[in-house]
């Protein structure tokens, strides 16, 4: 593999590890709110104070000084690698409460500076990255799961189940897919559990982009049953679910790779987007969507950038995956026949 | 698989008797598009066991679709095909199992008859694979395989996209062999190679059906490897036989205008009608 | 002419179909408006039923379909339940809001990115066309939400010009370059925004086509007689490369109406698209069941201008020769 290829999958991985670990990685409940500290921006870290420079990082506490926020140098809070802070679920199976890193109360580090309810934001990023990128993940497998299965059957048994399919691709993929999204989510009921609304809305977003994958499908299995190794094998004697398996299967996973790469930004996108309008997962659940929709006051847009942390990490995400994307693209438009 | 065939051995009853073979072609899915395209429009033809019976014909003539019936790749619309004494012409996927692995095909482009990403040992181990076969046993056949078909064992191993054309189709041979036919269907089996490994794999296929009583069908447009390899001959056109008899004479005084241009088309100076047509040992 | 026929055929018999399916999916709703009318104690349950048999909501699907359909050939899309209003002018309204906003956004794209596209290609390697790719590449990266968002952080910030809404508050006493400078004012982030993402997109495949031209055999033997570099452009290069530029302006014109939404809503435009979100978040059926009919009308109808466009202009097609599709 080249060097650029398996510097964009570590990129990924980078990212996505975090979030799966979010709650080791974060060190603080992102739920806590805190109504002393609301909009707190981002916490300094300092290596050198008055007795010199210090192998460990160290914080101040907040203090509400006549232009906003200052910085309490009375007492210093060292930054502790492996720290014990409020207890969690690893994986949502083992319960821990070990932290990457953290400081001791009453301090507070907020890499990210805090919410409008004092909720730290870096925490928040990392769960609600959890939530935005599970979401678009698990729409993706859906989508290609669905496109997959009907393009290959479709593209098998020809006939009247191609014609029928290539007839429900062509209305799914004319529907303003926002709209329809908006629509589907429309008429199903707005407030649900949070468990809840996340199946459904990974439902939702997979099913509306199952018709691109199913089109890419069927055509190749439409080019590979005519084939005639396919010919030779069921003169063997090989069924349909044999020629299925060994011969038609894996000329497909080609494209369901790439498909996979270039969906899961476009349906995590889709899932920010439904949260930001409200349509998505809600409050107390954090979403990098319903993190951003909070700005949608000028007020709050202004004067508080460091909110502006989940488009930033939305951003990266998306740009690491459309790379590897254009990178799998070229690498495949080489491969010998 | 030895044999001290004699040719007469198993009389002369044909082992392959096509009667009224017909098939049409429409394309188009649910609302058909086009004009059907009548392929065979009635063909009879008899094979007799361990000879070969050449197929000729321009392209287009419906030799290929003789093939593919006769082979079940396709169902014919109407006609029977005797083959052992059973018309396997209209039998299910399901009654037609026993019968596959007696009749085998082997394609022009030996490229596109493999599974490019398979290497030579799962090419050639698929239909021993599919039947059910133990990997002990398997590779002992593989083995032995390879012996006939003149390829050193060594290269079991390797992808099929590494062989050159020539030694593809021995591949697909062993392949075929492998499943212990009585017929093989040869369609245009060795059009895309060269002179001289065409030479190579006829002389390869004649062996073998020595060895084995093999009986073929061989599909084909050029009239010089019909007439080495061939007893009889079929001519076709327009979906119809328009001569057949056996290939000296056909060859040496052609009665029908299309056998006259297929000859007229053929290397004259390089057929050879003096040549022993090896049919039986 | 058989081919504009069928064409034709199938676009009207998806347009059908889309309405059946999104009338399936109300079947499918635990949720409507009226339940939401319902746990209000202040509405008594006789006016709810009045309400709903007005609006013929307990009618069986097949009925209130079927009454639907007959409307809609009138012209008529039924009723908006939040509004009071009807829905047809309502949509007509907004969808003339936000197509004004999408056309300037579709010119100012298109302007910007066949000049780019086509120099891009011609300088291959150059730094305009690294910098154009890494460009673009961002563009179509970065979604939707978050460049809207940004870039309105940044008119806000620095109090650029106005946001929100299409007319300032003394629009009506304003002469009339006055007020059609407003209107532009105000249009301007969302059709900055969308002009961006849209150019992005555009580029890259005029780029991409202008390059294969460029590659041609015909093109090189040209090159071979001397011609004029502006020439070579106008007559060889552009029409040959227009195809693939045609396809794109029909999804360019297909994606009018609904490709604008969240900005939209974001910069606060009075677009079909803030309508069809608060009739999703109040289920205001209709309206939404209107919105995408008018956005699907404008998809079929974009993406038959592409295909007839393109039989068209490409004699190839029409002579049905085997290089052409």
């Amino acid at each position: 593999m080249r060097f650029k290829t398996r510097l964009l999958i570590a990129l990924l991985a980078a990212i996505h590890l975090p979030l799966l670990f979010a709650g080791f990685v974060a060190p603080d409940d992102p739920a806590a709110q805190d109504r002393e500290l609301p909009y707190a921006p981002p916490t300094r870290l300092h290596f050198r104070d008055s007795s010199g420079l210090h192998w460990r990082p160290f914080v101040y506490a907040y203090k509400t000084g006549p232009d906003g926020y200052e910085e309490d140098t009375s007492r210093s809070f060292p930054v502790h690698i492996f720290a014990k802070a409020s207890s969690y679920k690893l994986l949502g199976l083992f319960a821990s409460d070990w932290h990457l890193f953290g400081v001791e109360e009453p301090g507070r580090i907020a890499l990210l500076g805090t919410d409008g309810f004092g909720r730290d934001e870096f925490s928040r990023v990392l769960y609600g990255g959890q939530i935005s990128v599970a979401a678009g993940l698990t729409a993706t497998l859906i989508a290609l799961l669905a496109g997959t299965i009907l393009g290959m059957l479709a593209g098998y048994y020809g006939r009247w189940a191609d014609e029928s399919l290539m007839g429900a691709t062509e209305l799914f993929l004319s529907l303003p897919w926002l709209y329809f999204l908006l629509g589907v989510r429309a008429f199903l009921p707005l407030h649900l559990s949070p468990g809840r609304t996340f199946f459904l809305l990974t439902c939702v977003i997979g099913l509306i982009g199952w018709a691109r994958p199913a089109r890419l499908v069927r055509g190749i299995v439409t080019s590979a049953r005519s084939r005639n190794y396919v010919l030779a094998a069921r003169g063997f004697g090989g069924s349909d679910f044999y020629i299925l398996r060994r011969h038609i299967f894996p000329a497909v996973t080609g494209v369901l790779l790439t498909q996979a790469i270039l969906l899961a930004p476009r349906y995590i996108a889709a899932e920010v987007t439904l949260s930001f309008f409200g349509l998505g997962v809600n409050e107390p659940v954090a979403s990098w969507g319903n993190m951003l929709s909070t700005l949608q006051q000028y007020s709050v847009l202004v004067s508080y950038a460091w909110l502006l942390a989940p488009a930033a990490a939305l951003v990266i995400t998306s740009v690491i995956y459309s790379l590897l994307a254009d990178d799998l693209h070229s690498r495949l438009e080489f491969q010998p026949t | 698989m030895q044999s001290d065939f004699s040719g007469r051995e198993f009389g002369d009853n044909p082992l392959l008797r096509v009667q009224g073979l017909a098939k049409r072609y429409v394309r188009g899915g649910l609302l058909p598009r086009y004009a059907p395209v009548e392929a065979v429009r009635g063909v009879d033809v008899e094979l007799l066991p361990a000879r070969t019976l050449a197929l000729v014909g321009a392209s287009g003539s419906g030799k290929s679709t003789v093939a593919r019936c006769v082979t079940r790749l396709e169902r014919p619309d109407s006609g029977q095909i005797w083959f052992e004494g059973t018309d396997i012409a209209r039998l299910s996927s399901r009654e037609l199992l026993p019968f596959r692995p007696r009749i085998q095909m082997i394609f022009q482009d030996a490229a596109t008859a493999m599974n490019p990403r398979f290497s030579a040992a799962e090419v050639i181990a698929e239909p021993l694979l599919i039947q059910g076969c133990s990997r002990p046993v398997r590779l002992e056949i593989l083995q032995a395989l390879m012996r006939d078909v003149a390829l050193p064992s060594e290269w079991l191993n390797h992808p099929v996209m590494e062989f050159s054309g020539g030694q593809r189709q021995r591949l697909a041979i062993a392949r075929a062999l492998a499943v212990r036919p009585k017929l093989l269907v040869l369609d245009e089996a060795l059009s895309g190679l060269d002179l001289s490994t065409q030479a190579q794999i006829a002389n390869l296929l004649l062996h073998l059906q020595a060895t084995y009583s093999l009986t073929f069908l061989l599909i084909s447009h050029d009239l010089a490897l019909v007439a080495q390899m061939a007893d009889a001959v079929a001519v076709m056109a327009a979906g119809q036989i328009v001569e057949q008899g056996q290939t000296r004479q056909i060859l040496a005084s052609p009665t029908h205008e299309e056998t006259k241009r297929l000859l007229a088309s053929a290397k004259t100076a390089e057929l050879n009608l003096t040549s022993s047509t090896v049919a039986c040992v | 002419m058989n081919y504009l026929a069928r064409r034709l055929a199938r676009a009207i018999v998806l347009l059908i179909a889309v309405s059946a399916l999104c009338f399936l999916f109300t079947e499918m709703a635990p949720g409507s408006f009226f339940d939401e009318m319902r746990l209000n104690p202040q509405i008594s349950p006789e006016t709810i039923a009045l309400l709903r048999s007005r609006y013929g909501l307990d009618q069986p699907l097949i009925v209130r379909y079927g009454r639907w359909l007959k409307s809609a050939a009138h012209a008529d899309f039924g009723y908006s339940v939040a509004y009071n209003l009807e829905v047809g002018p309502l949509l007509r309204s907004r969808a003339a809001n936000t197509l004004l906003l999408t056309s300037s956004a579709m010119l100012l794209a298109w302007m910007i990115s066949v000049p780019v596209g086509v120099w891009a290609a011609a300088r291959r390697g150059h730094m305009l066309d690294s910098a154009s790719t890494v460009i673009s590449s961002l563009l179509i990266a970065i979604p939707e939400v978050v460049l809207a968002v940004a870039l309105l952080a940044i008119v806000v910030r620095w109090r650029l010009f106005p946001i929100g809404g299409m007319k300032s508050v003394e629009f009506e006493g304003l002469p009339f370059w006055s007020r059609a400078l407003d209107l532009a004012r105000h249009m301007l982030l969302p059709m900055i925004v969308l002009a961006l993402l849209d150019s992005a997109i555009i580029v890259r495949h005029i780029r991409a086509s202008v390059l294969e031209v460029l590659a041609a055999p015909f093109v090189q033997a040209t090159r071979g007689f001397g011609i004029a570099p502006a020439r070579m452009l106008f007559r060889h290069l552009l029409p040959a490369a227009a195809n693939p530029a045609i396809s794109l302006f029909g999804f360019s014109l297909a994606g009018l109406v609904s490709g604008s939404l969240i900005v939209e809503v974001i910069c606060g435009w009075p677009g079909l698209g803030p309508l069809i979100l608060e009739a999703t978040l109040s289920h205001d059926f209709y309206l939404v069941i209107g919105g995408i009919m008018i956005s699907t009308l404008f998809i079929t109808g974009g993406n038959l201008i592409a295909d007839v466009l393109l039989v068209a202009l490409d004699p190839r097609i029409r002579s049905g020769a085997p290089d052409a599709l």
